[in-house]
């Protein structure tokens, strides 16, 4: 169970993060907490264990959302046809699969995110980069850094190669498990021209600041999609020098997955002292076009519990307050008890009364009365309404 | 920045500490003997870990420490799945698994067999691979005694130079795999760590080349 203290500071986090997404003119959605088996079993095959799964009356397998991307594009795809249409969207979603950080561990997790569709500029890609940065920003994090990469880049590479599917498949599996060892054994067993090479084997630890990362990513290129992709990757980096948060940024060109499910820029965000990553996303330009409207988009999302861990770990939470400012406890009620309350309760204080024979913990309040007869008595001494009001403005 | 690093308790973190001093890194309180786990090198740039070999990817994956040194085999046995880059081959460790059974005694292996092995997983992954199909009992040690009281037809374990099985009356009827430790890595340290990692991997080369 999550406790009061700890839901007041989900809602704060969850209130400064649609502030800023709203700001940018997305509308909040939520997708419905069920779905296909089928569908998700298509698109993370590797979520296919750990998704929690359910039977409905008919007898269908339905699981409990694992992400919502996919319903999202799915929806969007079925009311909103015009391809060229711009939707910008943002949620707050429990997402139903694993998760852990340094010391919590849990089967779901809260995850805040942005998917913008119908928008294939570089700009976009910096704009969704901005979002994540800007949530941050309002958090009060610190320290955060951004590692950008491109799936482009490492696409138009293999696309390049004299190799059979499967050689390429075993590539890209050892490149995105970041297996070195096995990567480098499995490349030397295979015959591909010097520049090839290369290029397959700076890719993998190829990361670091922008320009000399990007310079030396420059010095590989061996096709014109290579050069492409990180001609619009530039575009990117200027958008978001211009909104201000270059110096969060660097490069990673090792981020590579097995799955095509990323088309272009890829992007995660570290934050100081924790050792995994609190958001990722990235362009998926072909994943509308799976559910009948063509359409390119880009968004990422957010585990708001691993950044709870952070936040708490850095002191950047707020403190626990007591639920009640004033508790008042009676022998017996009457109207004008009831009267007050709803009085203090209408200008935003925080009261309660309770019967005498029930126990409260000191904890719970930071000013406790007494009601008796008509009158309030705090430490013996007989106070109006009207003091009690003053006192906890005073708090 | 200072880089944590968690060794796998027994003959991997004998050797790597060695390499570690001859390199120039000197560990005030550690000696093979002590029973201190954790130890800090004088310049306060490396910290070292002493944990069981099938904790070290669980340290790794969630970031209690950067990087890990452990066997192959515990990877794949024990750790299938977990979230950490292999960044480097360390020669250090190596062994052979393999197939043994009592000496001169054939096994029939178009029949259902039973293997006893202290590596379900990795057992179960090589007969199937071999289309055999088979019982596995997990076993935590002793392994050498299974075929020899009826318990299994076959053993798997890990051999190194096969005295244990010639003592028992047994003898290798295949080796299959062979195994090495390797250096794990967080993949969040790989990137802000970089340096001071890339540092340490040129530092176990150095030693091994030795």
């Amino acid at each position: 169970m999550l406790h009061h203290d700890e839901m007041r500071n989900y809602d704060r986090i969850q209130s400064k993060l649609t502030t800023v997404i709203m700001s940018h003119g997305c509308k909040i959605i939520e997708t419905p907490s069920f779905e296909d088996y089928d569908v998700y079993q298509h698109y993370f095959p590797q979520l296919r264990q750990q998704m929690v799964k359910t039977i409905d009356t008919d007898g269908r397998v339905l699981v409990l959302r694992p992400d919502v991307t996919v319903p999202l594009v799915e929806t969007a795809a079925r009311e909103f046809p015009r391809s060229n249409q711009l939707l910008k969207f943002g949620y707050v979603s429990t997402v139903f699969r694993e998760y852990f950080g340094r010391s919590t561990y849990g089967k779901d997790f809260l995850q805040g995110g942005v998917e913008i569709l119908g928008d294939a500029s570089p700009e976009c890609d910096g704009e969704v980069i901005v979002i994540a940065a800007e949530i941050l920003k309002a958090l009060g994090v610190d320290n955060v850094r951004i590692d950008i990469g491109t799936a482009a880049y490492t696409q138009a590479l293999f696309s390049s190669l004299p190799l059979e599917e499967k050689e390429k498949s075993t590539l890209r599996g050892y490149m995105a498990e970041r297996n070195l060892v096995a990567f480098g054994r499995y490349l030397s067993g295979l015959s591909l021209n010097s520049e090839a090479k290369n290029a397959l084997e700076a890719i993998p630890v190829l990361f670091g600041p922008y320009s000399e990362t990007l310079a030396k990513a420059r010095t590989l290129c061996i096709n014109s999609g290579m050069r492409n992709a990180l001609a619009r990757l530039e575009k990117t980096y200027e958008y978001i020098r211009a909104a201000g948060y270059a110096d969060m940024v660097q490069l990673d060109f090792g981020f590579a997955s097995q799955l095509d499910y990323y088309t272009d820029m890829v992007f995660k965000v570290y934050v100081d002292g924790a050792l995994y990553d609190v958001i990722d996303g990235g362009r998926y330009d072909s994943l509308s076009a799976q559910f009948g409207v063509d359409r390119p988009a880009c968004g990422f999302g957010m585990n708001i519990n691993l950044l709870y861990e952070f936040m708490s770990d850095a002191g950047l939470l707020e403190d626990t307050e007591p639920s009640f400012q004033l508790a008042i406890s009676y022998a017996a009620s009457d109207a004008r008890l009831i009267q007050d309350l709803g009085c203090w309760r209408s200008q935003g204080f925080r009261v309660a009364a309770y019967p005498d024979a029930s126990f409260i913990d000191s904890a719970d309040y930071s000013i406790h009365a007494v009601y008796r007869n008509g009158a309030y008595y705090k430490d013996g001494r007989e106070l109006s309404a009207l003091d009690l009001e003053n006192m906890m403005r005073g708090l | 920045m200072a880089i944590h690093i968690a060794l796998a308790k027994g003959r991997i973190h004998k050797v790597v500490m060695k390499y570690l001093k001859e390199s120039g890194y000197d560990f005030p309180t550690y000696t093979e003997e002590s029973r201190k786990l954790i130890f800090e090198d004088a310049s306060g740039s490396l910290k070292v870990t002493l944990v069981k070999s099938p904790d070290v990817a669980v340290y790794v994956e969630r970031g209690a420490a950067d990087i890990g040194i452990v066997g192959e085999d515990v990877l794949i046995e024990d750790n299938a799945g977990a979230k950490v880059y292999e960044v480097l081959d360390i020669g250090i460790g190596r062994c052979n698994m393999a197939v043994a059974g009592v000496k001169g005694k054939t096994v029939d292996m178009s029949k259902r067999i039973t293997v006893g092995t202290k590596y379900p997983r990795i057992a179960r992954r090589y007969f199937e691979q071999n289309h055999h199909s088979v019982d596995i009992i997990k076993l935590n040690g002793s392994v050498e005694l299974a075929p020899l009281v009826g318990l299994s037809d076959v053993i798997v374990d890990i051999v190194e130079t096969g005295n244990t099985l010639r003592a028992n009356g047994l003898e290798v009827l295949e080796y299959f795999m062979d195994f090495s430790a390797r250096m794990i890595c967080n993949p969040v340290s790989f990137k802000l760590k970089y340096q001071e990692i890339s540092t340490l991997i040129e530092v176990i080369k150095q030693n091994e080349i030795k």
